[in-house]
């Protein structure tokens, strides 16, 4: 933050700023304990500590904060504050090393002033060209919340990310990609997935905030990740968006440790609005809700926010569903404009309508961007074929006949809620059980699929206890550290891998006489192909690889590989089919192969209630067991 | 058990891979957001200033767009409506082509063109498509500078060049 220096509090003598008036300022912030006023607390990235009354901010560069004690002792920082605005003017024309504290704090003087009544005559204000000409750059009126959602294909983006989109007030729907966008992140510097891994759990890369345009954004989300994205209008003022941008510009230059679990882009975002206005007090909701989804939950259940959303199909969803509005013709010819082998100029282009053959072209170059994003397609046959049909697209006289995409029925924000708790009965081979389960997070295949991308999952510390009427007290059922699901439907254009793997801790009923099974480790994957029949049902094969061992080690340790079968079939946004064969050969020391049949369907209601009933027959080594099991689940 | 726990742990910000890279900053290119955060030095402000220069990935057109905005050309644009060009030239073309869209939208109103000029600018500019876009191997400046010409062959679209 430049020089920002702090004030010794004896201003010198040229300067008419009153020194008893700084006295009389900071007793009247203590007699009404301003530092503790959540205005204040948001303005310093205040938290609650875990124990006790005190404080602490989850700002870790030391610039940030102007008392030694500041990052504790929120009083003392109010205190250092105050005395840093009567410090003299400064030379120059304001470039950023002889910025003003009035100006390099410009959100805490902001506020102060309003919440203290500053005397301007007693305390004289500085001019702050620098952050004037910054702001008007980004000319903010409104802010508009941008949650891009899962991309297709990648369950990983199903934990999303969040953005603060600041309008202009003179923008449409067609030019809001000038408008600015707020991005809270880390400067990781690397590829290296472990490296990434271990310094985003320990805190080791420092978060900031950044803003740029909103068309470089869509251009990433929209165009290379295909990612659909959600806006959602919110109901802040102009002049709170205007202490919005005040903050971002204090905030310049600051960090904060990056944690991947808690203290994350959607956590920060949250602060911003929250200084914004205090009353919200959003950082806390999010105290124990760390999915960026979950985030865009908590803004839109502040009362009178939310304002209404907008949905902004990625460069994919816009090709899958103009293709489908095209004719037969126009499909054919789309499809070998896209291959290359049909001309713009062909008979089959020129039997088509204007309006039909633009539309044909137009999804021809969507793809041939696509397929080279993708790596399917090398730049220079896409760029030499995008530019022939762009040629060609730009001599015909006639509006393509495309419809716009539609709004998907469910949001992501509406659909159920990230944990889940279930309680189940079942019966094992004629043996009654109870089950619990208990899982932070995310989606599996029988969730409501409302709001989710179908045939994508993530189970994540997904626990499941059992009790056995004649057995030992509880015990772990399954333990499933990370599962993820891709099973992603190809069609005549687009034709992504299908892939699942799956770590954690399961039993394998071995031998007849223990019901209860070895307890095994497990980590198994498998790769294939999706299509779909109808509408929304998705059938994929894959062939599956994986290892396995655990307790009774002959029997349970193995090196396994063979193929499945599975339906998912959300029949509705609330229930869903699932049908799975699974066969596998086991190479171990006296392992034997092992087989699996299971169905599952489940009926949701509303948001926060689902049950199941799922049936299964499987041999794993001590021939063929039944198992049917009932739940009960509730979202939170 | 333990193992295990911190594995699945760990496994599970290798899903976050693509949250944190979202934010992941470049060196700094030229354009907008170097300007934004004009008079602040060091490395922070340039975090700050990031823009995505280069980090947009491949475009079918403009391979030489990294140096959009660091030299003078005696072209109609901003450094918004650079910026715009550059990390989204495949859009332009395609809106260009079309004679409609956002991203030629976008232009015209960061051109500040006037609502009821747009129409004949975007038809100008359809009708002159191979010679803003003479192959697939233009710059987003060359394309500025070629759009910048046909509008000065319109009298009406030629006062919008002075900004």
């Amino acid at each position: 933050m430049g020089t920002a220096h702090v004030a010794d509090g004896t201003a010198g003598t040229a300067y008419p700023a009153d020194p008893a008036y700084l006295q009389s300022l900071i007793a009247q912030a203590s007699e009404r304990d301003l530092a503790h006023h959540p205005g204040w607390l948001a303005l310093g990235h205040y938290r609650p500590d875990w124990y006790g009354e005190s404080v602490h901010s989850l700002v870790d560069s030391p610039g940030f904060f102007l008392a030694g004690r500041g990052k504790y002792h929120p009083e003392a920082e109010l205190e250092a504050t105050l005395r840093a605005f009567f410090a003299p003017p400064v030379a120059g024309d304001g470039d950023d090393d002889a910025q003003h504290p009035q100006c390099a704090y410009k959100a805490r003087y902001g506020w102060l002033k309003e919440e203290l009544g500053f005397d301007p005559a007693r305390l004289p204000e500085q001019p702050c060209p620098a952050f004037e000409e910054w702001a008007g750059t980004i000319d903010a009126d409104a802010a508009t919340l941008i949650f891009p959602a899962a991309y297709m294909n990648n369950p990983a983006s199903m934990f999303g990310h969040t953005l603060l989109r600041l309008d202009r007030a003179d923008q449409t729907e067609d030019t809001r990609i000038l408008s600015y966008a707020v991005n809270y992140g880390a400067e990781t510097g690397t590829d290296n997935g472990l490296l990434f891994a271990v310094l985003g759990l320990t805190g080791g890369y420092a978060g900031t905030y950044s803003v740029a345009p909103y068309h470089e954004l869509t251009r990433r989300y929209s165009d290379i990740e295909n990612r659909d994205i959600y806006e959602y209008r919110l109901d802040f003022t102009p002049a709170e968006v205007a202490r919005m941008v005040e903050h971002l510009w204090e905030m310049q230059g600051q960090w904060s440790e990056y944690y991947f679990f808690d203290e994350n882009c959607s956590y920060q975002l949250l602060f911003l609005m929250d200084v914004a206005r205090p009353s919200l007090d959003l950082a806390s909701a999010f105290d124990v809700h760390v999915i960026p989804v979950e985030s865009v939950r908590a803004v839109l259940g502040r009362e009178g926010l939310f304002q209404g959303a907008v949905f902004r199909p990625s460069g994919q969803t816009r090709i899958r569903e103009g293709f489908d509005a095209l004719t037969p013709e126009g499909q054919a010819l789309a499809r070998g404009l896209a291959e290359g082998t049909l001309a713009p100029d062909s008979p089959e282009a020129a039997a088509l309508p204007p309006a039909g053959r633009a539309a044909a072209i137009e999804l021809a170059q969507s793809l041939v961007t696509y397929r080279m994003e993708t790596g399917d397609l090398a730049r220079d046959t896409a760029a030499d074929r995008a530019w022939t049909l762009l040629a060609a697209r730009s001599r015909i006289d006639a509006k393509a006949d495309l419809p716009p995409v539609e709004t998907p029925a469910t949001r992501p924000d509406q659909g159920h809620d990230s944990a889940r708790f279930g309680a189940g009965l079942g019966l094992r081979d004629g043996r009654p059980f109870a089950a619990l389960r208990l899982r932070p997070a995310y989606h599996d295949d029988l969730d409501p699929t409302g709001g989710y991308v179908p045939g994508a999952g993530i189970d994540f510390l997904a626990f499941e206890f059992r009790h056995y009427d004649d057995g030992p007290a509880i015990t772990l059922e399954k333990l499933t550290g990370v599962g993820i699901r891709s099973m992603t439907p190809r069609t005549e254009l687009l034709q992504p891998i299908s892939w699942w793997l799956n770590t954690g801790i399961e039993r394998l009923r071995v031998r007849r006489t223990a019901e209860e099974g070895a307890l095994i480790g497990v980590f198994e994957g498998g790769a294939g192909l999706s299509y779909g029949v109808g509408e929304r049902d998705i059938w994929s094969a894959t062939l599956d690889m994986g290892i396995t061992g655990g307790e009774d080690c002959d029997q349970t340790c193995s090196v396994n590989a063979g193929p499945a079968l599975s339906l998912l079939w959300p029949v509705t946004d609330h229930a869903s089919l699932t049908a799975k064969a699974r066969y596998q050969l086991r190479f171990g020391e006296k392992t034997r192969d092992r087989w699996a049949l299971r169905f599952g369907q489940s009926l949701g209601f509303g948001r926060g209630m689902a049950v199941r009933l799922e049936a299964g027959l499987a041999d794993e080594g001590g021939g063929a067991q039944e198992e049917l099991l009932t739940w009960v689940d509730w979202y939170f | 058990m333990k193992l295990f726990v911190s594995t699945a742990l760990a496994m599970g910000l290798v899903v976050g891979v693509a949250q944190l890279q979202d934010a992941r900053a470049e060196s700094t290119g030229c354009g907008l957001g170097t300007t934004l955060w004009e008079g602040k030095s060091g490395i922070a402000p340039q975090v700050l200033a990031v823009t995505t220069n280069g980090t947009l990935g491949n475009q079918t057109f403009g391979i030489t767009t990294g140096t959009l905005g660091c030299n003078q050309n005696d072209v109609i644009a901003s450094a918004e409506v650079r910026q715009l060009a550059a990390a989204n030239l495949d859009n332009l073309a395609k809106d260009i082509a079309r004679g409609e869209g956002e991203t030629l939208a976008s232009l015209a109103s960061a051109m500040k063109v006037d609502g009821q000029d747009q129409d004949l600018m975007f038809v100008t500019l359809k009708g002159n498509f191979t010679r803003i876009f003479p192959s697939d191997d233009v710059s987003a400046d060359d394309v500025l500078v070629s759009i910048g010409q046909v509008m000065a062959e319109n009298a009406t679209l030629a006062r919008y060049l002075e900004a």
